[in-house]
């Protein structure tokens, strides 16, 4: 009985250390990552509108036709508004695909920028260069139907795909 | 069965004099983890659809190796026998962990590239096996040079794995931007080899080749023995 103590203690001190460790790594890369996202969100609005001078959140929601969780950012160019920039998070096959899609006001979207997914590297290797992203950006929203999807892949494509048509339907209310 | 160690007891190092040099480098061709052993297949196969990727997870695993292996070869002395693995996991996990915080902090591309393989560092067979192996049972010195021998082999099979599959299956090599270049055009290149078949059928080409320099030059060895 006592060695099983001593064995219990030993094992709990053990992760008790790793934990403390593990705390500590974290305090210092969390506020790192934190700024790296807020940088790369930023960077992919801007990209999306390169001239733009304002970008202000108009709506968050859970779209009901693609049941994904939208967030809308309407963007003015000299008080005028020249489209909307979607922040969008589809399930994917791995966890969430968290994406910035921009679209203007003529339904052609301008940016199609991936933040962060936990898709398997090497089957979605294709999808996230510009080979595929190439095929959303020019596209009319009203053709995102016609995406391909990709062999191997089609659990990370498909809901992007569906995440598209979903921000179509919003953008044509909206406009 | 008088040399057991029963399992309430800890291992003591044995005062053994090391080859470091063969330590060094036995892992890089030699005694291969990957092209020899078969080990870490499952980041070897996915993984090296380009030679950027591959490197950075060979590094990854190289830092996790020679860390754990130093570690463990410190703390194995102190902990108690039936009970060792689970602490050895503990080490490893905390190792994968920081570098997993580490690259997403300051390489975020190279771990969104990596994603779920950094954490599968933990589960590699490679990095247990050296811990259990060799580390538990050896000096700190040698085992600091058995982890840095191993993680070069790895990094090596990663590597080579890497550059072939990008090559063949895209004619140019793209390392982050820092350097590249075209051997040949884009419809001329076969993409089938950064697809996962490739993978297999790179890896089976290169096996192949290993085995046979192994083979014919342990037949030379036995020719000028026997003469």
């Amino acid at each position: 009985m006592k060695k099983v103590i001593y064995l219990g203690v030993f094992l709990g001190l053990a992760v008790s250390v790793a934990t403390a460790v593990l705390a500590g790594v974290n305090s210092i890369t969390a506020p790192l990552i934190a700024q790296a996202q807020a940088e790369a969100f930023r960077e992919a609005v801007e990209m999306a509108f390169p001239n733009a001078d304002s970008f202000s959140v108009v709506a968050g929601y859970e779209d009901t036709w693609s049941g994904y969780t939208v967030q809308v950012i309407e963007v003015l160019e000299g008080g005028e508004r020249v489209g909307f920039v979607y922040d969008q998070s589809v399930p994917g096959f791995g966890g969430p695909i968290h994406h910035i899609v921009g679209i203007d006001n003529y339904g052609v979207f301008t940016n199609f920028y991936v933040i962060f997914h936990s898709e398997t590297p090497g089957f979605v290797d294709v999808i996230f260069q510009d080979d595929w992203v190439n095929r959303i950006v020019g596209l009319h929203a009203g053709s995102s139907y016609y995406i391909d999807a990709v062999s191997g892949a089609t659990a990370t494509t498909a809901p992007i795909i569906r995440g598209l048509v979903g921000i179509y339907h919003d953008f044509v209310e909206r406009r | 069965m008088s040399n057991q160690v029963s399992p309430t007891e800890t291992v003591n190092v044995p005062t053994t004099k090391y080859n470091y040099k063969a330590l060094l480098t036995d892992g890089i061709l030699k005694e291969n983890p990957v092209f020899k052993y078969m080990l870490a297949l499952c980041p070897a196969l996915a993984i090296t659809s380009n030679t950027f990727n591959s490197f950075g997870l060979g590094i990854i695993t190289l830092i996790v190796l020679v860390t754990t292996n130093t570690a463990i070869s410190i703390i194995g002395r102190f902990v108690p026998n039936e009970i060792r693995i689970p602490i050895y996991i503990t080490v490893i996990a905390v190792a994968v962990t920081i570098m997993e915080m580490l690259t997403h902090a300051f390489m975020p591309a190279l771990f969104s590239a990596l994603g779920l393989f950094i954490a599968l560092v933990v589960s590699n067979c490679l990095v247990l096996g050296r811990a259990e192996a060799f580390a538990s049972k050896n000096s700190v010195v040698a085992s600091f040079c058995d982890g840095l021998g191993n993680g070069l082999g790895f990094l090596f099979a990663m590597i080579v794995l890497g550059f072939f599959r990008e090559l063949l299956g895209t004619g140019a090599i793209d390392f982050d931007g820092i350097f590249g270049f075209r051997l040949f055009p884009q419809e001329y290149a076969i993409p089938l080899f950064i697809q996962p078949m490739g993978a297999f059928a790179t890896l089976g080409v290169i096996v192949g080749i290993t085995a046979s320099v192994s083979i014919l030059k342990n037949h030379k060895k036995t020719q000028k023995k026997g003469a």
